[in-house]
């Protein structure tokens, strides 16, 4: 079954995004990549501290995944079109997820300064992928502006409190057309079918792998479920029923009389 | 000199260059990434680069996030 996403010129077969933040190991992230057969892969841009001696976690991500660097620590749309132009420059290629984030309690992002961000990066030939709080006329102002994809929230990040602002997700699945992935929140496997079978386009799962018992296991479950949930909405699903319609013959039954 | 790295204030000989300030920082230079006044400057020429008073200098590199 042909059924890639495409997002910047690029065909994927997998449907699932994974971030690289809060693996305990780094050793974890080449196995994760690997049971979960997912094809991008999120990372950060930050200041060197000259007094930790850190790891060089690019060693651990196989050459054949796309690296998408993330505009976090941004607080305005400047600050995240400098990090993607730093980003860029650095050799991780054009893609980007601007993210922008004045709120520290929840994480929320601040939509108007992402439509801004889009606006010039835009122009740079940058593809986009913004992370959203999910509202129809911002998607639409971000999907004018030149955006690749929409990533709306689930739920705040971190939280593995699943897919809280269904309804909404769904008006944008319904109405922007651009792929939506759906980004933060998604907590178990099922959470991440139930997007797709939504219709998201894709989800993007980093908190409930890293944080998991096992997440080489668990980042196998996610990858089998996004695919399972894509399977599920291009199949058709039924109807649902207020009442129940047998499922075996209404005749011949075995009765006494 | 002054300039400024990674947001700090630190003073450097005249005329340092982009290397030697590496190396007085004890960093391995194959995984950073420097900008100087927000344009990144390759690795091949941080030995023939050098710094000029109130240069704003970052030192990235890419680290794990979601």
């Amino acid at each position: 079954m042909d059924d890639k996403l495409e997002i910047g010129g690029i065909q994927l077969n997998s449907r699932l995004f994974v971030g690289t933040g809060k693996f305990s190991d780094y050793h974890l992230i080449p196995e994760v990549i690997r049971a979960s057969k997912t094809q991008v892969v999120t990372v950060a841009l930050r200041r060197v501290d000259f007094d930790i001696k850190e790891e060089n976690m690019l060693e651990y991500l196989p050459k054949n995944v796309i690296v998408m660097p993330n505009t976090s620590g941004a607080r305005n749309s400047a600050e995240a079109v400098r990090i993607a132009r730093i980003a860029r420059e650095a050799g991780c290629g054009n893609w980007i997820k601007v993210e922008v984030i004045n709120d520290q309690k929840y994480l929320l992002p601040d939509n108007f300064e992402t439509i801004k961000a889009i606006e010039i990066l835009a122009k740079e030939g940058f593809v986009i992928l913004p992370y959203m709080s999910p509202d129809l006329e911002a998607a639409k102002r971000m999907a004018n502006a030149g955006a690749a994809a929409i990533m709306p929230l689930g739920a705040p990040i971190g939280t593995n409190r699943g897919i809280r602002t269904k309804e909404l997700i769904q008006i944008l699945i319904s109405e922007i057309n651009l792929p939506i992935i759906v980004d933060a929140g998604i907590g178990r496997p099922s959470e991440a079918a139930e997007a797709m079978e939504m219709g998201a386009a894709a989800v993007l799962v980093n908190t409930a792998i890293a944080t998991a018992d096992n997440p080489v296991l668990i980042a196998e479950a996610f990858g089998q479920a996004v695919e399972a949930g894509r399977k599920a909405y291009l199949a058709g699903p039924g109807a649902t029923r207020q009442f129940a319609s047998a499922s075996s013959p209404l005749t011949g039954f075995l009765r006494n009389g | 000199m002054f300039v400024k790295i990674c947001g700090a204030e630190f003073q450097i000989p005249e005329a340092s260059s982009l290397q030697e300030l590496i190396e007085s920082k004890n960093l391995s230079g194959t995984s950073i990434i420097i900008a100087v006044n927000d344009n990144i400057i390759r690795r091949e020429l941080w030995n023939n680069t050098k710094l000029n008073p109130n240069d704003n200098v970052e030192i990235i590199r890419i680290v794990s996030g979601g």
